[in-house]
């Protein structure tokens, strides 16, 4: 069966060939070739290469069980709440330990050193390798900060106001600022140039070109500078830098509270997401925010999914690109945030009107509670972009420190085993997620309210809204993807 | 055409020039083991790659085989006595970017060339900004858009078949082996109806007849329904399925065929750089796949290929040395190695010195024929058409046995051939 190739073989080719040029030459044919090159024009040429990968075996998995036990694991945690003894819900986020630390005030010298480590980041965007998987600004940014350093802050406590760039030096020059953000804007401004930041993510052309992200995150951080100067780092800190905004919602899940009350610090030790019922209570705007970033990772991962690109009339199998498909994410994205805020809000008013309550104020805190569940999504949708571009910065680290550098693999993608496990680990963090929101919404409710029942009324659409929110997070990560 | 053979000889005359000689040189470290030329500077080469979007995981072999054929390229001595420099840039797999990314191989990095990407779209977007910029691309696309004639004197694919010669190669082969009466199911848009319309022309050919014809929606992920319309007749099943619907095509298939089935022919697009011993594709077993290059070195395997696997640092069965999982996009990605080699003996055959003799260079690789088996071209022999400026070469089949794909046939080079559809050497530069 096996025809190698011989020299007769080959040799008969070359004269074909020939013969065919010879042809071509007699001037063969120009008005076919003309007829075949307008036919073919009309009928653009195509390929697909889009591979299998871990969306392919992910369909061969049972998921559909996965996604109707996770929902009743949710429902049932609901049902749970609703019957168990409010001292224990609360004893359950109460802190189990506290002690006053004199720990000593690090932010200015580690915000320096952050400082100059983006500086040195951005110089690398500029003149660096252009390869987005080579050069260290955006395996950085993307990789650790974005996807890493949320996870972190989750564990850990808030790192990114101790490393973030600007705090140190307006410290330094004693920038107080000079004008007073009004206190009815809110958290307006976080909101607004987080969906900016989220448009770059998910929407814009190139968002891990070197140069471009340099120059992006160069104007980022004078406008920032420029801002934490005129109203002071602490305002600005607080409702208009909104990746200091984000942590520091991020971090109130950790399991060690740090506060500076009076002067002295405090450490307190809990459950995870204890933070959230004993910090500050944030107003609407503040809901906006948490429900923005909950909305822009949970697009993220529609927007790739069939019945998206169905939605907006691309062939799933043909992706256009970025490039083909801005105004509709454009739209999404906001849409995604329109239509997640309408429910939230429509459940947490429907929850006022059922317990016939409308004393105490409940969407701020109650969207705090949605903070696992944006934690939950944040993790299981960049699981694999960790597991993949995690290796490119090691592998960067490895070039910087004149190591031997690591062969990046993408096995464990095309293995079924290795994605089953990636599944597990990504729903089971999207069903622990909503279980503790909805144990977080049901305490915030009782916080408030003394009457067990009436709390469970007040919690029941929201919790209905989270069950749902776990099957759609499941739904998302087995649903078929194309872009 | 100047193989491997004849670039060191022209390199030995170039060092002999200036009064050293190889052996000599070869003490020399680093750069100073370039021959001396007019200019040490390295020759640019813009690798425009797909490192994300939805070409990511193509790209990262294309980059991976590129790096490896430029320090073998380097490694004996450049091109014209100057080392190459690769400088990659993102195309995100979008044509906008493509084109972008090409403007920047030429204003800004002031590349002499720009080389590399797969995706159609991407090539169709970036191709007529390299005409404007008078930058030479070469495109490791695959694509029939270059042959077609729909883009330009300055785009050219000498380093890889394209999808018409390929498809079209397999008729005869599948018409005497596997039979003549085929049940064709495919993607129901372009890239599908390529599949169908080459082949079917093809196997006509052959005297064999494409009894039904299958377009399956793209956004269908259970095939169960469009099975039954498979004719009882039918002797060989030619699929093409692609996304990730494929390995539960596969399944389905299997739970409705069990024992008694058609053979089996498709195309490795489906399955490339997944482990063909996965779970669920036991089915496969028996059945037949085309290949741009075997994954599975086989029993005959020449010393181009092995010394390739080696520098590309790949096994025989296509997969990483350092990660036996990780299988590699073995049928396409050997287009950058090769695709690099003949801009090195085109601008070598130039005298290419620096972007004025980028015209030059296009005349060059426009003239040449034939580029025989050899490290250069580790795939296999291919001609040259130098007015389509699409190579045509060797296709292979292979069968999956014991779960791996064993090569039992490599068509001849006349099985790829077709009419010319276009003369770029017409086209004013």
């Amino acid at each position: 069966m096996n025809k190698a190739l011989t020299g007769q073989g080959f040799v008969r080719d070359v004269a074909h060939h020939n013969e065919i040029k010879a042809k071509r030459q007699d001037g063969m044919g120009a008005f076919l070739r003309g007829c075949a090159l307008f036919v073919i024009t009309l009928a653009l040429p195509a390929q697909a290469f889009a591979h299998a990968s871990d969306s392919g075996i992910r369909l061969l998995l049972p998921t559909g069980y996965y996604l109707v036990g996770g929902t009743l694991a949710v429902a049932a945690t609901v049902l749970i709440a609703a019957i168990m003894p409010a001292r224990w819900v609360n004893a359950l986020f109460r802190p189990c330990a506290a002690w006053k630390l004199a720990v000593p005030r690090i932010e200015v010298i580690t915000s320096l050193a952050g400082a100059v480590i983006v500086m040195a980041l951005i110089h690398t965007g500029f003149y660096g390798t252009h390869d987005p998987l080579e050069n260290a600004l955006p395996l950085t940014v993307w990789t650790f900060w974005w996807v890493a350093l949320p996870l972190l802050c989750a564990i850990f406590g808030n790192l990114w106001a101790l490393i973030n760039p600007w705090s140190g030096i307006l410290n330094l020059i004693g920038s107080r600022g000079f004008l007073k953000l009004p206190k009815t804007i809110g958290y307006i401004p976080a909101t607004l140039l987080f969906l900016g930041f989220g448009w770059f993510e998910l929407v814009s052309l190139s968002p891990e070109d070197p140069e471009g992200l340099a120059w992006v995150i160069s104007a980022y951080i004078v406008f920032t500078f420029v801002a934490g100067a005129v109203f002071g780092w602490e305002e600005w800190s607080q409702r208009g830098e909104c990746f200091s905004v984000f942590f520091r919602f991020i971090a109130r899940l950790a399991p060690i509270q740090i506060s500076r009350e009076k002067g002295i610090v405090i450490t307190r030790i809990g459950f995870p997401g204890f933070g959230v019922l004993h910090g500050p209570v944030i107003t609407i705007s503040g809901a906006l925010f948490i429900l923005l970033a909950l909305a822009t990772v949970s697009f993220d991962g529609l927007s790739k999914t069939f019945p998206w690109l169905g939605l907006i009339g691309v062939n799933p199998l043909e992706f256009p690109g970025r490039s083909g498909v801005v105004l509709p994410n454009t739209v999404g994205l906001v849409g995604a945030w329109t239509v997640l805020a309408g429910a939230f809000f429509i459940c947490v008013m429907a929850g006022r009107w059922f317990a016939r309550e409308s004393d105490v104020p409940m969407a701020g805190r109650l969207a705090l509670t949605i903070l696992p569940i944006s934690l939950a999504y944040h993790v299981s949708h960049y699981l694999t972009a960790l597991l993949v571009n995690g290796q490119y910065l090691r592998a960067t680290l490895q070039r910087a420190l004149a190591l031997e550098e690591t062969e990046v693999t993408t096995s464990f993608l095309n293995t079924i085993n290795d994605v089953e496990h990636i599944w597990q680990v990504q729903s089971g963090a999207i069903v622990l997620g909503h279980i503790l929101a909805v144990l977080l919404a049901h305490a915030s409710i009782l916080a408030v309210t003394e009457n067990a029942h009436t709390a469970t009324k007040r919690g029941t659409p929201l919790a209905v809204l989270m069950v749902a929110y776990t099957a759609f997070g499941l739904w998302l990560l087995a649903a078929p993807t194309g872009a | 055409m100047a193989t491997d053979d004849t670039n060191r000889r022209n390199l030995l005359k170039g060092a002999a020039a200036i009064g050293a000689v190889a052996a000599g040189s070869q003490l020399l470290p680093g750069a100073a083991r370039y021959a001396q030329a007019q200019s040490s500077a390295p020759i640019k080469i813009g690798f425009q790659v797909h490192r994300t979007g939805i070409g990511a995981a193509y790209g990262r072999w294309y980059d991976r085989t590129t790096k490896a054929a430029a320090k073998l390229i380097n490694d004996e001595g450049g091109i014209n006595g100057r080392p190459i420099e690769i400088v990659a840039e993102d195309d995100g797999t979008d044509p906008k970017r493509g084109a972008e990314v090409i403007e920047k191989f030429a204003t800004k990095h002031e590349c002499d060339v720009a080389f590399g990407t797969l995706f159609s779209h991407v090539v169709i977007g970036s191709a007529p900004r390299a005409g404007e910029l008078k930058l030479p691309y070469f495109v490791v696309s695959e694509g029939h858009h270059v042959a077609s004639g729909m883009l330009n004197r300055y785009t050219l694919q000498p380093g890889i078949t394209d999808v018409k010669s390929q498809v079209q190669s397999m008729a005869p082969w599948v018409a005497d082996n596997l039979g003549k009466k085929v049940t064709m199911i495919y993607p129901d848009f372009a890239f599908g109806h390529d599949h169908r319309d080459y082949f079917s022309e093809a196997i006509e050919r052959r005297g064999g007849n494409v009894i039904a014809k299958i377009a399956i929606p793209p956004r269908e992920t259970s095939f169960f329904k469009y099975l039954p319309k498979i004719p009882k007749e039918t002797e060989v099943l030619y699929h093409v399925m692609v996304g990730p619907g494929v390995l539960t095509f596969v399944k389905e298939m299997g739970e409705y065929f069990g024992d008694k089935r058609p053979e089996i022919f498709g195309f490795i697009d489906s399955l490339e750089a997944v482990d063909i011993t996965s779970p669920g594709l036991e089915f496969l077993e028996g059945s037949h796949f085309w290949e741009g290059y075997p994954r599975y070195a086989g029993k005959d395997q020449s010393a181009h290929d092995k010394f390739y696997r080696e520098a590309v640092g790949v096994d025989d069965t296509g997969a990483s040395l350092s990660d036996p999982k990780d299988v590699s996009t073995f049928a396409h990605m050997f287009g950058c190695w090769e695709t690099l080699h003949i801009l090195k003996a085109g601008m070598e055959a130039a005298d290419y010195k620096g972007p004025k003799d980028r015209q030059a260079l296009i005349e060059a690789v426009e003239n040449m024929d034939v580029f025989p088996e050899s490290r250069a071209h580790p795939q296999g022999s291919k001609l040259f058409n130098g007015r389509t400026h699409q190579a045509f070469g060797h296709q292979h089949i292979s069968r999956v046995e014991g779960g791996k794909l064993v090569p039992v046939h490599k068509t001849s080079i006349f099985d790829t051939f077709y009419e010319d559809e276009t003369d770029y050497t017409k086209m004013s530069f």
